[in-house]
């Protein structure tokens, strides 16, 4: 036991007399090795990035000063009345009022008679987001036999909300007209400044334009909205 | 005696060469030392006088103008949305004023619509006349249509009633939409 100590001692003796004067170079290179692959490589690594990120950077601020110039250059009022158009004709909800009024300008311009009509709404606060362009059913009848009926269909597409005629029946005396008024809620506006603005496509264009010269049976009606009612009913009488 | 003075002289040989190598050692570490802390300055500087810093500086300015105009840049988000809906839902929903157009159009002078339905399934269509003659024409513009395959498709004539002691004729017909 002593032995080995002794020798283990005289080795560690040996190596120290004989290489003590390279510890400093050998600590001076671990220490600049360390340096190396703490600081330097990182920085390199940096250094090669910097191109792409200049890059990258460089197209993002190109980005947000097209923005701020496609922005800047819109007028606030016609924006704001182009969005009003349009939630009129897509309602972020059950526009019961703007319905019946649509309803009543659509008879009022094709000069037919309405007779009972009917909602099938369901729950009238729900709002079903799941579905891509929800909406509710009215159904209608008409006094009048089919040329009346398309008379108030032709109206009815150039009023809004937007709606479609899903089923129409008629008689020479009579009509029912089945139609969905939809709407679509509104999802929370995520704006991100890096992102291009997306202005109003042509066929976007043309759409507000049309929509725009649609009835707007809120703003010409000076009707009293009778009252909406419930579910599934079907009035005694015309309300119109 | 001789063996003796050549090995001193060993010995000091021995030395020399240790000599030279730490001093070698001591050199090449100082050098790599330098060249280390040389680069990462060198670098640094690079970095930190890259274009990079401006373009951020100039991102700040750009998204704290386009903070000013959210309001409007939400208002496109949305109306761009609502076109986007009306437009879909213009696209898919069914022209029946169109059809109806079509069916009136092929019905002779003195025939009536009894009754007229349209629905995802298709069409049913009763006419009835006094004449004989006018449902004749009435089958014949239904079959054109049903040829034409323009508006409606495989038109079906359901039935052909005789009612003898009114001297009317009723015709039926059923048909899917296009």
């Amino acid at each position: 036991m002593n032995r080995k100590v002794n020798t283990r001692a005289n080795l560690t003796r040996y190596l120290y007399d004989n290489y003590k004067e390279f510890f400093l170079p050998f600590g001076i290179f671990v220490v600049s090795l360390l340096i190396f692959i703490n600081f330097t490589l990182p920085q390199i690594k940096n250094l090669l990035d910097l191109d792409a990120k200049i890059k990258l950077q460089n197209e993002k601020l190109q980005v947000m000063k097209d923005n701020l110039n496609k922005l800047s250059a819109m007028d606030s009022s016609t924006l704001e009345s182009q969005r009003t158009i349009s939630s009129r004709a897509l309602p972020s909800d059950k526009d019961f009022a703007g319905v019946l009024n649509a309803v009543s300008q659509a008879a009022l311009k094709s000069q037919v008679i309405l007779g009972d009509y009917g909602f099938e709404v369901g729950d009238i606060k729900k709002i079903e987001s799941d579905v891509k362009y929800p909406g509710f059913k009215l159904t209608l009848d008409l006094v009048g036999g089919p040329q009346e009926m398309q008379r108030f269909m032709e109206e009815l597409y150039k009023t809004v909300p937007i709606s479609e005629v899903i089923a129409v029946k008629s008689s020479p005396d009579s009509s029912q007209v089945t139609a969905i008024f939809y709407y679509k809620a509104e999802p929370p506006v995520k704006i991100r400044n890096d992102v291009p603005v997306k202005m109003i496509s042509k066929e976007g264009s043309i759409m507000l334009s049309e929509i725009s010269t649609w009835t707007n049976a809120q703003a010409e009606s000076a009707l009293i909205i009778p009252p909406i009612p419930s579910s599934g009913e079907r009035s005694k009488s015309s309300p119109f | 005696m001789s063996s003796n003075i050549n090995l001193v002289s060993v010995i000091k040989d021995e030395k020399a060469r240790q000599k030279n190598r730490v001093k070698i050692a001591r050199i090449a570490s100082i050098a790599f030392l330098a060249a280390v802390c040389l680069s990462s300055v060198i670098i640094f500087i690079i970095n930190a006088f890259s274009p990079l810093q401006s373009i951020l500086k100039d991102q700040d300015v750009a998204k704290k103008n386009l903070s000013l105009i959210e309001q409007k840049h939400a208002s496109l988000d949305i109306l761009n949305g609502r076109l986007n809906g009306v437009l879909d839902i213009s696209k898919k929903r069914k022209d029946y004023t169109h059809i109806i157009g079509v069916i009136i159009q092929q019905i002779p002078p003195g025939t009536n619509i009894s009754s007229l339905s349209i629905d995802k399934s298709g069409l049913s269509l009763a006419a009835s006349s006094n004449s004989l003659s006018s449902i004749n024409d009435l089958i014949n513009n239904m079959k054109t249509l049903s040829v034409k395959k323009q508006t409606l498709e495989n038109i079906d004539m359901d039935s052909l009633i005789v009612d003898p002691p009114t001297g009317n004729y009723s015709v039926s017909f059923r048909a899917t939409l296009l």
